[in-house]
């Protein structure tokens, strides 16, 4: 009986733990782009068919640097039937943890990205977006 | 005492079994009349709009076809890409269905030309002759909203510049509401799938 019990313990420890592993890395990354992404890229990031894009996966001709970008600046090519609104109250280490949260928790990359990193990404697209 | 339990199972289950077997027609929803002794109920008044392909769909080109509706635009930023997810959904479902079609109306019609609406259904990859974006008079278009229950309005402090509900809206053959769906809650529109069925078998025993 006492064996028994323990089992049980050790069962639901382990469950627990399945589901802890499951969760997102980048807790505050999903938080924040549940709110402001995922009206228009879907909550899990599949997208809308060639609307909205999907963002798991993401499309590889994408660079880390590029969608941060995005996310700053949106998206407001000539050829967009839908713009990309920016999200110019985003601060920095709000784009690191939704950049984060795309490329690891979404997309099983391994890299990850610090603020500085994301800061200086940022750096340089400012004039890039400008001409858009 | 076993055997009552038993017993109660099996009037739960023919209780069930019953219920399954003859379920209640969809109401017709909205406001009814009686007319000379014969009740007339709410249907969707007439219009005059554009599709996709700019050619002009009234009424009548809708009738013998059950359809499922919604309101939006193309520049909403906030509730429409939901919604559409769930519409696409729906018209993956039915899209071999002859009797079912999809009817998308514009609340930017000064925006969402036919030409654009006609971009916007491409990107999504469907038949243009089952699933039909409409544009037209904006003043039309807003009168039309409220047959199908739909409330919106500019207002220029919210993102997008319109607010709208995001119901999806189910018409039968006649133009009569049967039923209807926040078309952000996945739950609800499987609710709103299964009203469908049922008006299909509604005709089918006809
Ligand atoms: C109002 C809807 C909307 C919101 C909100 C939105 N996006 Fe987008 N996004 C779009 C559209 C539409 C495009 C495609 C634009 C185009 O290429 O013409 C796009 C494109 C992108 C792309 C490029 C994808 C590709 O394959 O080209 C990325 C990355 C992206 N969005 C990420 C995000 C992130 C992250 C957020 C939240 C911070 C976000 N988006 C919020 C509508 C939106």
């Amino acid at each position: 009986m006492k064996a028994n019990k323990v089992n049980t313990i050790f069962l639901i420890l382990a469950i627990l733990t399945y589901f802890s592993c499951n969760e997102a890395k980048y807790m505050q990354g999903k938080r924040t782009y549940d709110m402001v992404c995922a009206t228009c890229h879907m909550q899990n990031g599949s997208g809308v068919k060639n609307l909205y894009p999907s963002l798991k996966p993401i499309n590889t001709s994408i660079t880390s640097s590029e969608l941060a970008c995005i996310i700053r600046y949106g998206v407001n090519k000539e050829s967009s039937l839908i713009k990309m609104p920016p999200n110019p109250a985003l601060e920095t280490v709000d784009i690191t943890n939704i950049v984060n949260y795309i490329v690891v928790d979404m997309n099983r990359s391994k890299e990850e990205f610090t603020l500085d990193q994301i800061e200086a990404m940022l750096e340089n697209c400012k004039e890039a977006t400008v001409e858009q | 005492m076993k055997s009552l339990i038993l017993y109660a199972i099996l009037v739960i289950l023919t209780y069930i079994g019953c219920n399954t077997a003859d379920p209640k027609p969809l109401p017709k929803l909205g406001q009814t009349s009686i007319e000379n002794g014969d009740t007339l109920y709410h249907t969707v008044g007439q219009f005059t709009l554009l599709n996709q392909d700019s050619i002009e769909v009234v009424n009548s080109d809708l009738s013998g076809y059950i359809y499922v509706s919604d309101f939006f635009f193309l520049n909403c930023p906030t509730i429409c890409p939901i919604v559409m997810k769930q519409m696409l959904k729906l018209y993956q479902k039915y899209e071999g269905n002859p009797t079912v079609k999809f009817v998308s109306h514009t609340l930017d019609p000064k925006r969402d030309t036919p030409s654009a609406l006609k971009q916007y259904a491409n990107n999504l990859d469907i038949n243009h002759s089952k699933w039909l974006f409409l544009t037209g008079d904006r003043d039309h278009i807003y009168d039309i909203k409220d047959d199908y229950f739909i409330a919106a309005m500019e207002d220029s402090e919210v993102p997008g510049g319109i607010t709208h509900s995001g119901q999806i809206i189910l018409v039968d053959k006649k133009g009569h509401v049967r039923s209807f769906a926040e078309g952000t809650d996945p739950i609800k529109v499987e609710h709103l799938m299964e009203d469908i069925d049922q008006l299909l078998k509604e005709y089918e025993s006809k």
